[in-house]
């Protein structure tokens, strides 16, 4: 889908810290309140880019702190997008993941690599690309139905 | 329900159904479950490590801008906090009851230390101890009988500045007040003469530090009252609504070396050691202590030289909170006053849960009511305690808001935790 034209866009860096993630998703979680998002799809929303920058803290950036990652946040006429960029190795390729389990297994019930799933199941579109040494997530979601849209500014 | 319940035989899952204990109010990290409605606040662990939370939405009205908070507290209003506060603390029904069993074995002349926090070095519009709730502790030592005489007021630190000073005195003039002996002083000048030697801590593990002296007005005390008030601290202490409190008893170069051990960002630091322990462990300190009151009716969550603040943990209103324990080794309350369990707080809030457990804590409800935020770290978190609980114990979640819960259904999740609507309903329900 086309997003349109930007009718605005913030951009956001932060460093490479787990304690500013948290600065993050509360900034996330205002933007989506703020265009009438319900609390479980606000909430969906900051989640998605938690794990996004919890990821590439963790596995870009091998926890070190002092990197720059860098989130534009764009508000088109149709969606809510986000751009994330870092420098820090190549991730994996971020295929739509599934998670299965037996939840009656208790040895065997998954404690991480949830988060891809995740932003996968919670975002209307994400795509991850590596260009010029950086590593660009996009991530869309799109605006809620009719009537629970924020007007044009 | 005791809070303190602990299933020692080996258990299945689904035996887990009959009975159950819950970590309730607090218990376990990040403010699962704090409620003030209930009163009160339970730690884990051993009987008797207990918090007990007294709110009073009334006892401070400042603005935050016209005149100094401190004018804006209603003196009624706390010492009915504290009333209150003691009475759970003890189980006592009456207040009278709760000091009688707090300062056991009190007779003339013997003297009950209290131990405040001032803060103000630098500027008088900082986070800073109240002068009403000592009042209120003091209203409480006189409803048994204790002498004002026999009631210190000690900061050994700093010079009391009179506003806090005088509005003590103004109510009870035969309170003794002690402050720094250095040079100005508003009360009692604090003195470090005594040849007692049990006054005198040695710190051996810490080289860096010389030996640190007690003040002798502690050690002619057979009670001590230590009153903290709620704080972070510039240079990276977490809050420290805490036993970090006893620094101000030191004269000397080791109490900004005392800080440093608790800097997380400084090299002193450790997790292994502090020599917290060694204050902890001189017997003027440990045999003492009867009595912890954490102010925290004003509050500032990260710096101890800011103007107070509202927090999101208090309904975005100031804590107008007190904080009693008779526990004097609270080592911090940050953890009762977190609302998101990420990728930051999951290592921390995990590693206290698997303390619990290897406690004996075998069947917990996870009283989720008051966090806002869960992500896949520590869902994942809560699924490693499951997993350390095994086959012979649970862990189940209450209180979770609908969009937490959603994590669950994102995850698939809901499908390995039972979920209740509130601690209670899930007692009742697995107790069925």
């Amino acid at each position: 889908m086309d997003p349109g034209e930007a009718v605005s866009a913030l951009q956001l860096r932060l460093d490479s810290r787990l304690a500013n993630v948290r600065l993050l998703g509360l900034a996330v979680q205002a933007f989506c309140t703020y265009l009438n998002f319900s609390d479980t799809e606000a909430y969906q929303v900051q989640l998605a880019l938690v794990e996004a920058v919890t990821n590439i803290i963790r596995h870009a950036y091998d926890g070190e702190p002092g990197q720059a990652v860098e989130v534009t946040v764009t508000l088109h006429p149709q969606c809510l997008a986000f751009r994330v960029v870092d420098t820090g190795r190549p991730l994996p390729a971020l295929n739509p993941q599934t998670l299965e389990f037996d939840p009656h297994d208790l040895a065997n019930l998954p404690e991480g690599g949830m988060g891809l799933v995740i932003m996968h199941r919670v975002m209307d579109q994400v795509e991850y690309r590596r260009a010029g040494g950086m590593n660009i997530l996009t991530l869309r979601k799109d605006f809620p139905p009719v009537g629970r849209r924020p007007e044009a500014r | 329900m005791s809070m303190h319940d602990r299933a020692r035989g080996v258990m299945t899952r689904r035996d887990f159904l009959k009975t159950s204990a819950r970590i309730s109010a607090g218990g376990m990290g990040c403010a699962f479950g704090l409620r003030p409605g209930k009163g009160y606040a339970d730690t884990p662990g051993v009987a008797g490590n207990r918090v007990v939370w007294v709110h009073d939405g009334q006892a401070t009205s400042w603005d935050g801008i016209t005149g100094h908070y401190r004018d804006y507290v209603d003196q009624a209003r706390v010492n009915s906090m504290i009333e209150r506060g003691v009475k759970v603390l003890t189980g006592q029904p009456t207040s009278i009851a709760a000091w009688q069993q707090l300062i056991p074995g009190y007779s003339a002349g013997k003297k009950v230390a209290i131990k405040i926090n001032i803060n103000n070095s630098a500027g008088d519009t900082y986070i800073d101890a109240l002068p009403q709730p000592v009042n209120g502790v003091i209203a409480g030592l006189k409803s048994i009988g204790v002498g004002e005489s026999d009631i210190y007021v000690m900061e050994p630190s700093r010079v009391f500045p009179r506003a806090i000073g005088d509005p003590i005195l103004a109510l009870y003039p035969n309170v003794l007040i002690w402050d720094v002996s250095w040079g100005k002083t508003y009360g009692h000048g604090i003195s470090y003469g005594s040849s007692d030697p049990s006054l005198t801590i040695r710190h051996s593990l810490y080289p860096s530090l010389t030996d640190s002296k007690l003040p002798d007005q502690l050690g002619e005390a057979t009670y001590l009252i230590n009153m903290p008030i709620l704080k972070g601290h510039a240079g990276g202490t977490q809050i420290t609504l805490t036993f970090k409190n006893n620094f101000g008893f030191f004269e000397g170069s080791n109490i900004s070396k005392f800080h440093e051990f608790c800097f997380p960002s400084s090299g002193a630091y450790s997790y292994s050691g502090n020599p917290l322990i060694d204050i902890y462990q001189n017997t003027h300190v440990k045999d003492k202590s009867v009595l912890i009151i954490g102010d925290a009716l004003y509050a500032h969550r990260i710096s101890n030289s800011g103007i107070p603040e509202v927090w999101n943990t208090f309904g975005g209103e100031f804590p107008n909170s007190l904080f009693f324990s008779t526990d004097p080794v609270i080592l911090t309350f940050k953890e009762f006053l977190e609302k998101r369990l990420d990728a930051s707080s999951a290592t921390d809030f995990k590693g206290k849960m698997v303390d619990w457990i290897n406690r004996g804590h075998r069947r917990i409800v996870l009283d989720l009511s008051l966090v806002d935020f869960v992500d896949s770290s520590g869902l994942g978190a809560i699924v490693s305690c499951l997993k350390t609980l095994g086959e012979g114990g649970d862990l189940v979640i209450s209180g979770i808001k609908d969009a937490v819960l959603s994590l669950f259904q994102l995850t698939r999740m809901n499908r390995v935790f039972q979920i209740f609507p509130s601690p209670d309903a899930a007692i009742k329900g697995l107790s069925d």
